[in-house]
């Protein structure tokens, strides 16, 4: 589409400034069933958004036809949003900055021949990895690429793009009736680098771990939360750290700045220009150049993360955190590859220090068991008892219960095994001094 | 839309492989946000969207295509594509198609782009109003109105040409309520497959008001206690537990790899003798109704579970191959970007005899849950949870004092046979099911339940 055509217009209509941010996804991706191709998927989707400031007020559209017959009614609509926008928050497009633009890592396309032959040999490797290995649920490889351009007419014209390759199973193992599932997910840079080995052996050995699982009794246990179930539930409360939910009053860390939130042993950074992370990015989907904050530092809760929106309602900067969840999106002040700093011991070190309680491995019900509004949680878990140190018997059919301030209040330790796979916030395993369980 | 002529060469195209099927979804999609906090309109959106999305099987096999660029070059592109993936012939099957028509079940009386920003901004107003004057510790309030139409084609390799438009209205209220440096929220959110016409019988006021009053019960609700204990779930919302316990379990999309706990349990026992469920797609204006699948077949009326033996499945055409049985008029997906897969439309749990006191009737200790949150299950184990939004305990067979933070977990196969009594207040309820083809709308629903034992998850461990 041609931008400056769709400017000029938008100034003949009465727009003040005008964005128009475009996301081309494409993907590729192969299922695997029973030694077939299950599903083959290959698609290519440009999304555009459109903003603009008309009549002092932000107004947003977005449309996977951009034909030039579309601009009108396009206009006429954003126009007639702003209409009834009544609301007095500012907002604007913004002007160009300076941006420093990352070295873009591109996995290289893998041919369907190499891929059929990884998940064939995959399906293999976990059928074989014990006779209790009843199905493969799933097990799937996908090529993403997501190319973004925002350009403005202030004469903003920025463009990156991320490519993300994973291997997807799932595994079900059955024995005495009793059936456990698994799941793994992991970002392959190079087929050649990716072990295979290692990867099939945590996908069975945990769903083989839960067999015989037990239901615990209802009582507070000193606890370990492993890495992957704390990102999930951490993930699912990161809302409060976003700028509107706070000048909203609706984040429990509304009129909370500078003040004791979590112990000192916690540190929480946003850094959304981090390499290690699958979806980096130098700049966020306003164009404001990102940069690296601490949010919590020792517990003190430092900054709230700032669109432009929310910055101007709070008198402050943007902290680059302008995002969308999608090119149809709003954009909000969300995290981008957030997480929080890791400590010294690794999960056996700290189960040895724990000698006796639980590790709670897998939450679920994310989604519905949270109140964003105080902190409360009540989640079903599954995870392992821990005995003498080690990690014992599996535990399942179990709810752990609490307040994600109090939980983060009360911690012993935090583990040093961060790992950033292909999320945007991640944790590393943490010990807390105790937890509600329910279970018999 | 595709023209009849450009749909057959297109099809035509597609059968020159070693496919069996060949179908094409075509869609164009409005969807309209409006954001409302306290009296204002904060945030106003609007989405076109518009694709095409291309499948051909082969067996038990598929392959699949989308894409938003359906000009000719791009399409007969991504039909190349699938033809080498699948394996490519010279010679094929010509296709041609025949229109099919039929007669409208959703009628839209009050299209939403026919009515004014300032009705509709209007009726925003009101659902604050209901909450604001519900009680003065009530210090926010958010709302959003969604409407949407979405006009969908299929075409397929059979001779099939079929069209439908869904279209939906919704308002979701969240009321806020402070008392003491405390804060509580309550969400109600109705919804149906209707034009703005809805809001004439579902009063914004009393969806405000609804929110309003969850918000001040929960400020004064205490710690819900946890263990194992009979629970009475009520009406409407409530019936996400069989949603999650055993909805999602009746999926060909798990059922047909064996991977469920109710596969092979056709003509089974799977429930109390007092539970019979449906799914049915075809109530008229209902928020999970379609006059077609979203593979063009007409909907369906399905029982499920009749006096507790397994009667139906819910299966698309795909999986019906791998089970050997009859399509139900199943598959559903969120929009063109993804494959269609079996999928649930307005699910409910029948009528029973039992009259509401009657549920309550010899429990000494227990839960009352008037208002059910979301939840999720692992079709696989049958494990479910979903969490309590306003819950009460239940003493010495009457409702006391209000719990928050209960979650009620158990496994789909064992819940079902701990259904002890139903009663006849059948009640549905709207919300969003997100699966393997995206986020669909469907009901849920049951008349109010007696459960005999069940895990309660709570924060105050006597």
């Amino acid at each position: 589409m041609n931008n400056e055509k769709w400017f000029a217009a938008a100034k003949n209509a009465g727009f003040e400034s005008f964005e128009i941010y475009q996301q081309l996804s494409e993907e590729r991706k192969f299922t695997w069933f029973e030694g077939t191709l299950d599903t083959y998927v290959t698609s290519h989707v440009l999304g555009t958004a459109f903003r603009g400031i008309y009549d002092g007020k932000m107004v947003n559209a977005s449309s996977e036809d951009t034909s030039d017959d579309q601009m009108d009614d396009i206009l006429d609509s954003l126009k007639s949003q702003a209409e009834m926008i009544t609301s007095t928050e500012k907002d604007m497009i913004r002007r160009p900055e300076e941006v420093s633009l990352r070295a873009e890592k591109k996995p290289e396309s893998e041919d369907a021949d190499t891929i059929k032959k990884l998940l064939a040999e995959c399906e293999k490797k976990i059928r074989d990895f014990d006779e209790r290995v009843a199905a493969i649920s799933h097990l799937e490889y996908e090529e993403g690429i997501e190319k973004r351009t925002i350009a403005n007419s202030y004469g903003m014209d920025l463009c990156d793009s991320t490519s993300v390759h994973v291997i997807v199973a799932g595994v079900t193992v059955r024995e005495n009736g009793e059936t456990r599932t698994n799941f793994e997910i992991e970002k392959i840079d190079r087929i050649e680098d990716f072990d295979m080995d290692d990867f099939v052996k945590r996908l069975c050995e945990d769903a083989l771990g839960k067999l015989n699982a037990e239901i615990p009794s209802s009582s507070d246990y000193p606890v370990i939360i492993e890495k992957g179930a704390f990102t999930q539930l951490f993930a699912a409360f990161s809302s409060m750290f976003s700028g509107e939910q706070i000048y909203k009053g609706i984040s429990p860390l509304s009129n909370k700045a500078d003040t004791k939130i979590f112990s000192e042993l916690i540190t929480v950074i946003d850094d959304p220009a981090n390499e290690d992370a699958a979806f980096a990015a130098a700049f966020d989907d306003e164009g404001c150049p990102v940069r690296c904050k601490k949010v919590v530092e020792n517990g003190i809760f430092k900054t709230a993360l700032h669109s432009t929106r929310s910055a101007l309602a709070m008198n402050t900067e943007s902290t680059g955190n302008g995002f969308r969840s999608g090119y149809s999106g709003i954009v909000n002040a969300a995290p981008h590859n957030l997480y929080i700093v890791p400590g010294e011991k690794s999960l056996d070190e700290m189960m040895q220090d724990m000698k006796e309680g639980i590790l709670i491995t897998d939450f679920a019900g994310l989604h519905a068991g949270l109140n964003h509004v105080n902190g409360d949680f009540s989640l079903q878990c599954a995870g392992y008892a821990v005995k003498d140190g080690k990690k014992a018997g599996g535990l399942t059919l179990m709810t752990a219960a609490g307040n994600i301030f109090d939980l983060l209040s009360n911690v012993i330790e935090v583990g040093s095994d961060l790992k950033w796979g292909i999320h945007r916030i991640v944790t590393p395993s943490i010990r807390f001094a105790k937890i509600a369980i329910s279970g018999k | 839309m595709l023209r009849q002529e450009e749909l057959e060469k297109y099809l035509t195209l597609c059968m020159k492989s070693e496919a069996d099927f060949a179908e094409i979804f075509e869609e164009e999609k409005i969807s309209e946000d409006i954001a409302m906090l306290n009296d204002r309109v904060e945030k106003v959106s609007r989405i076109t969207t518009k694709g095409a999305g291309i499948r051909l099987y082969k067996g038990v096999s598929s392959v699949y295509a989308y894409s938003n660029e359906t000009d000719e070059e791009s399409l007969t592109k991504l039909i190349n594509d699938l033809r080498n993936a699948i394996g490519i012939k010279d010679e094929g099957k010509t296709v041609s198609l025949k229109r099919v028509t039929y007669e409208n079940r959703h009628p839209v009386k009050i299209a939403f782009d026919e009515v004014s920003r300032e009705d509709k901004q209007e009726l925003l107003k009101r659902v604050y109003n209901g909450a604001k004057s519900a009680d003065e510790r009530i210090v926010k309030v958010q709302s959003l109105m969604l409407n949407v139409r979405q006009n969908v084609q299929i075409s397929n390799s059979d001779g099939k040409l079929i069209g439908d438009t869904r279209v939906r209205t919704r308002i979701r209220a969240n009321a806020y309520a402070s008392e003491n440096g405390a804060m509580q929220s309550g969400f109600y959110g109705p919804g149906a497959g209707m034009g703005l016409e809805f809001y004439e019988t579902e009063i914004p006021e009393d969806i405000g008001k609804e929110a309003a009053r969850i918000a001040l019960v929960l400020l004064k609700a205490e710690d819900c206690p946890g263990g194992k204990m009979p629970v009475v779930i009520d009406n409407g919302f409530g019936g996400v537990i069989f949603h999650e316990a055993c909805g999602h379990s009746l999926e060909a999309t798990s059922v047909a790899k064996n991977q469920s706990v109710f596969a092979g349990k056709f003509g089974q026992k799977i429930a109390n003798e007092c539970v019979s469920a449906v799914d049915d797609g075809t109530i008229p204006n209902a928020w999970g109704s379609q006059n077609i699948d979203d593979e063009g077949n007409f909907q369906q009326r399905r029982q499920l579970i009749k006096n507790g033996i397994l009667t139906s499945y819910m299966i698309d055409t795909l999986n019906s191959r791998r089970m050997h049985m009859e399509p139900t008029a199943s598959a559903r997906r969120e929009s063109y970007q993804f494959e269609p897969t079996s999928r649930m439309s307005n699910t409910f749990i029948t009528e029973g005899n039992s009259t509401f006191e009657e549920l309550f009737e010899g429990i000494e200790k227990g839960l009352y849950a008037k208002k059910m949150g979301g939840g999720s299950v692992n079709p696989a184990t049958g494990e479910f949870n979903f969490s309590v939004q306003e819950g009460y305990l239940i003493e010495n067979g009457k409702i006391t004092v209000p719990v928050k933070g209960a979650a009620l977990i158990g496994s789909g196969s064992e819940v079902l046979m701990n259904i002890e009594k139903v009663c006849s207040n059948l009640k549905r309820a709207q919300g969003m099911c997100g699966s393997a083809s995206g986020s669909i709308p469907t009901d849920v629903g049951q008349p109010a339940i007696l459960i005999s034992s069940i895990t309660v998850g709570g924060t105050s461990n006597e």
